[in-house]
């Protein structure tokens, strides 16, 4: 009888894949959904029941006759790479061809002669970060899917001439999830590399869902960028195999527990290149960017939970390696670089979806710079957000693709008197875009750790002041969003519309646990990170010497209380008073805040928002910004090669 | 320390209004001064307020109640917060809550000017808060702790380590007295092309709420300048009478300063000088101390 961990990690596993099966054979909607369903609730419980095993008592479970799973991973990678070069020959792309020849070489050349030792390695290992990995993937990855059931009937009603082509669209979702769970619950290098190539074809088949030219050329983007770092990802372990070591460094627990790091840097900074890729850091940010043409419950699974998810996992996996390491200095360095400047690129952006992109790109640099320091306190920071950042996200992505197909417009600039319009829908955005940058919710709190992380590391000073002002840009684009929907309403309402059971249950849900994460963040600190913290570096963690609990928790607390009263006035305080239209420089106004003009005809007085193009457009900082990131990263190799170390 | 943990904030919410409002008359006293006009009484404030407060209950969007209510309570939280010796890097973050809900009362409204007001607000915060935050990370450098109480209690004044930061922060100061930037702030002064910009829209109970947050305002980033001159509470004070001054004169003599001007010169303050004594702060560590 298999322990009841294992069959959590096989359900996990293999549930989504069967799901993904059967999504790909029945066509009626109503099947779908049952299916979809049916499918999530087994999967949220499992993934729940899975980090309460785990929480408990680190999980760590070995397999027999892992070779032959290993020898059908090989055949899956294969096939990946083989189903890449047909598409490229198909679409007529050179890079990702030459690419993807490249990657299947090295595979293969890996597969046949690398590795010759049948070492037993632990086959799965639940550490308190691949819980928290679990969870996001199983709550929130399957909220996305279940919202898209809804959202995809209106997406076919919006985009006339984009074939319908749900099965492929639900099950790819699926197979998806299954690659994420096997991304993070697998010990075995080899096993994590076939995991990070399936979510390279799936995001690669997902953006290019509607075969529109534009959104060919954007998928096989991703794919080329991504491909590069799976490429690195070989590469690494090509050079890992070579090293002298009396145990397997296939196996993820023994490389963090290698004694001499010196000997890893050249891997290291080839991982560091493959977690840069999929977590669309500079100079590969390009990709991320264009996925939003694909459907929203695509981008918010790509930005929230998954695939950009996994590139951060693989950083802080090994930022205790990084640590050591001046690649983990030019990491850092190169995160801090992406948030500063994709923060600096969201002011300039109107499209809703293309600022939380910016946005994404640039929490995902933050999480990079905190893997690359590798500080108990900067994991420390790393983990809290990425948790926050994954609700967040997910649930502004839901908000704004729901209310894209209510308002039809996806442009912050139509957005204004949104709390009128679409109370729920804006409610919740509220919650999101406050969750993402104001005290005392969860983005912040985290911003507040990684500076005092920052501020004990080697070289903090320069982190620290890209931080002081990357976080002024971040204030200015949320603020200026936030303000929209607060706005009079001075338009006729939209049509009422109501929205689909299946979002309405997402968004809700996901809202509640932006709040819920918000409150529950010293448990989350005190309950799972630490613990995890003290596994991997347990002289750091023996007595916790108030880097952030008492008299700051007091205070967060009662900011909390203050701006609770504070809602709680907005409903139930007076409102008497006259509501007079706004002040228009002394023109004659009428009820609806229009200008009379001198002929008696009514002008709508119209303002926009600052997007400052002039500095912070694309074409301003993208392409400078390309050059100085490229240059760090050959940077790191070369530090890498020469096996440069920080001795403290 | 723990009787000084009520006594401070509670000090800090009665008296700061008050100072701050004297301070405004002065302020406007000078600058009438300054200009050859006699200017309004000393306490012409406390008079605009109390008229302000029994002014008929009139708003654009009822929702600026609530926010110009979070303005105030927040700042003032903020100031009780600097007050208790508490952390900076907290007051910082709360500050910012404050100001963007002054920002959100300012557009909702919907109107032109008030919108534009909201924008250049932000502009202001955002050129703020770089130089805060080096504050923070700078007494972090010093004392190992965010907390204020532990940089006014160590041997030499802090201007010492973090003489950088000081100059930028006296150069943004200009922007939180809502002074040089004629573009930009929502200042008293005839020389105003937004009338008043973030509060144009706002009228009786709303406004006069705004005004007093201002004041505590005021006294807060005034008495930001203590952790420069921590245990010379002489030296403080004389400290802070030049720099209120030195901002008057400053006002007055770049009246014309606009929004973009004032981002491009003191972002290359905060570049120069904010960071630059960050990074060698950092550099030589502990060695200082």
């Amino acid at each position: 009888m298999y322990p009841p961990e294992l069959i959590a990690i096989l359900i996990l596993l293999l549930v989504p894949v069967c799901a993904a099966v059967l999504l790909a054979v029945f066509k009626p909607d109503l099947v779908r959904n049952i299916l979809v369903g049916i499918t999530s609730v087994i999967i949220i419980g499992t993934s729940i029941f899975l980090a309460w095993k785990a929480l408990l008592a680190p999980v760590s479970v070995t397999i027999e006759n892992a070779e032959w799973i290993g020898i059908l991973l090989f055949i899956v990678d294969l096939a990946i790479a083989l189903v890449i070069l047909g598409l490229s020959i198909k679409y007529r792309k050179i890079l990702p061809l030459i690419l993807s020849v490249i990657q299947l070489i090295l595979i293969v050349r890996l597969e046949l002669f690398g590795i010759d030792n049948h070492e037993v390695i632990q086959t799965f290992m639940v550490t308190n970060l691949s819980v928290v990995m679990v969870l996001i993937i199983g709550i929130i990855g399957t909220l996305i899917c279940v919202y898209a059931l809804g959202y995809m009937k209106d997406y076919h009603e919006h985009q006339i001439g984009v074939p319908v082509r749900k099965r492929y669209f639900f099950a790819v979702m699926f197979l998806f999830l299954s690659a994420m769970f096997g991304l993070v619950l697998s010990n075995n290098l080899m096993w994590i590399l076939c995991a990070w190539e399936i979510t390279t074809l799936c995001s690669f088949l997902l953006i290019g869902y509607s075969r529109t030219p534009e959104a060919v050329n954007n998928a096989f983007r991703a794919v080329w960028m991504n491909l590069i770092g799976g490429i690195c990802f070989t590469l690494a372990i090509t050079f890992l195999i070579r090293i002298n070591s009396p145990v397997s460094l296939l196996s993820v627990n023994n490389l963090l527990h290698f004694p001499n790091v010196s000997v890893l840097t050249i891997p290291l900074a080839f991982i560091a290149v493959a977690g840069l890729t999929k977590a669309a850091q500079m100079p590969f940010s390009t990709w991320l960017t264009g996925a939003m043409v694909a459907p929203t419950p695509v981008s918010a699974l790509l930005h929230s939970s998954t695939m950009v998810k996994a590139g951060v996992y693989l950083l802080v996996l090994f930022a205790p390696l990084f640590s050591q390491t001046w690649v983990g200095i030019f990491l850092a360095l190169i995160g801090a670089f992406t948030f500063l400047v994709t923060s600096a690129m969201a002011i300039s952006q109107s499209n809703a979806k293309k600022v939380l992109a910016y946005s994404t790109i640039a929490n995902l640099g933050l999480i990079t710079a905190c893997a690359g320091i590798g500080t108990a306190e900067s994991i420390m920071a790393a983990i809290l957000l990425i948790i926050f950042h994954a609700v967040a996200k997910a649930l502004l992505f839901l908000c704004v693709g729901a209310v894209e197909h209510k308002i039809g417009s996806r442009d912050i600039e139509d957005m204004d008197g949104l709390l009128v319009r679409l109370p729920l829908l804006a409610t919740m955005m509220v919650i999101g875009i406050c969750g993402m940058y104001l005290a005392p919710f969860g983005m912040l709190i985290s911003k507040w750790v990684a500076l005092e992380a920052f501020l004990t590391a080697p070289l903090g000073f320069v982190f620290v002041s890209i931080l002081a002002f990357g976080s002024a840009f971040t204030i200015f684009f949320w603020t200026k969003w936030l303000g929209k929907l607060f706005m009079r309403m001075n338009r006729p309402p939209a049509e009422k519309i109501a929205l689909h059971i299946s979002e309405k249950i997402s968004v809700i849900v996901m809202g509640v646990l932006v709040v819920g994460c918000c409150l529950g963040f010293p448990a989350i600190i005190t309950g799972v990170i630490i613990p995890y913290l003290n596994t991997i570096r347990p002289y750091f963690y023996q007595s916790n010497n108030g880097l952030f609990f008492n008299d700051t928790l007091v205070m967060l607390g009662l900011m909390a209380v203050i701006l609770l009263f504070l809602v709680i006035g907005a409903f139930l305080g007076s409102k008497e008073g006259r509501t007079i239209p706004p002040y228009l420089g002394g023109r004659a106004v009428d009820t609806e805040g229009r200008f009379l003009g001198s002929l008696g005809v009514y002008k709508e007085a119209k303002t926009s928002n600052y997007y400052l193009e002039e500095y912070c457009g694309e074409k301003a900082l993208l392409k400078p910004s390309w050059v100085i990131s490229g240059i760090l990263i050959i940077v790191m190799l070369v530090l890498g090669f020469m096996g440069v170390m920080i001795w403290i | 320390m723990d009787i000084m943990f009520i006594v401070g904030p509670v000090l800090f919410l009665v008296i700061a209004p008050i100072l701050g409002g004297l301070l405004t008359g002065c302020d406007r006293v000078l600058t009438a001064r300054f200009q050859s006009r006699v200017g309004p009484p000393f306490l012409q404030p406390f008079y605009d307020v109390a008229k302000l407060w029994h002014k008929e209950k009139a708003f654009s969007n009822p929702v600026e109640i609530i926010f110009t209510t979070a303005y105030l309570v927040l700042i003032a939280f903020s100031g009780a917060m600097l007050a208790t010796g508490g952390n900076l890097l907290f007051v910082v973050f709360s500050l910012t809550l404050a100001h963007t809900f002054l920002i959100l009362a300012a557009y909702a409204a919907n109107a032109p000017f008030s919108h534009i007001g909201a924008e250049r607000e932000l502009l202001s915060l955002m050129i703020l808060e770089p130089i805060l935050i080096l504050l923070a990370a700078g007494c972090y450098l010093v004392t190992g702790s965010f907390e204020t109480y532990h940089m006014l209690i160590i041997s030499m004044p802090g201007i010492v380590f973090l003489p950088g930061v000081f100059i930028a922060f006296i150069a943004v100061l200009t922007l939180i007295l809502r002074k040089s930037p004629f573009d930009i702030s929502t200042s008293h002064h005839a020389h105003q092309e937004l009338v008043k910009g973030v509060t144009s829209s706002l009228s009786g109970r709303s406004l006069a709420k705004v005004e007093i947050a201002h004041w505590y305002e005021m006294i807060i980033f005034l008495s930001m300048l203590f952790i420069f001159f921590a245990g010379y509470p002489v030296l403080s004070a004389v400290a802070i009478v030049l720099v209120f001054l030195l901002e008057i004169v400053i006002d007055n003599v770049f009246p014309r300063v606009t929004w973009k001007m004032t981002i491009k010169s003191l972002w290359i303050i905060t570049l120069v000088f904010g960071v630059g004594n960050i990074v060698i702060l950092g550099i030589l560590g502990g060695m200082l101390l």
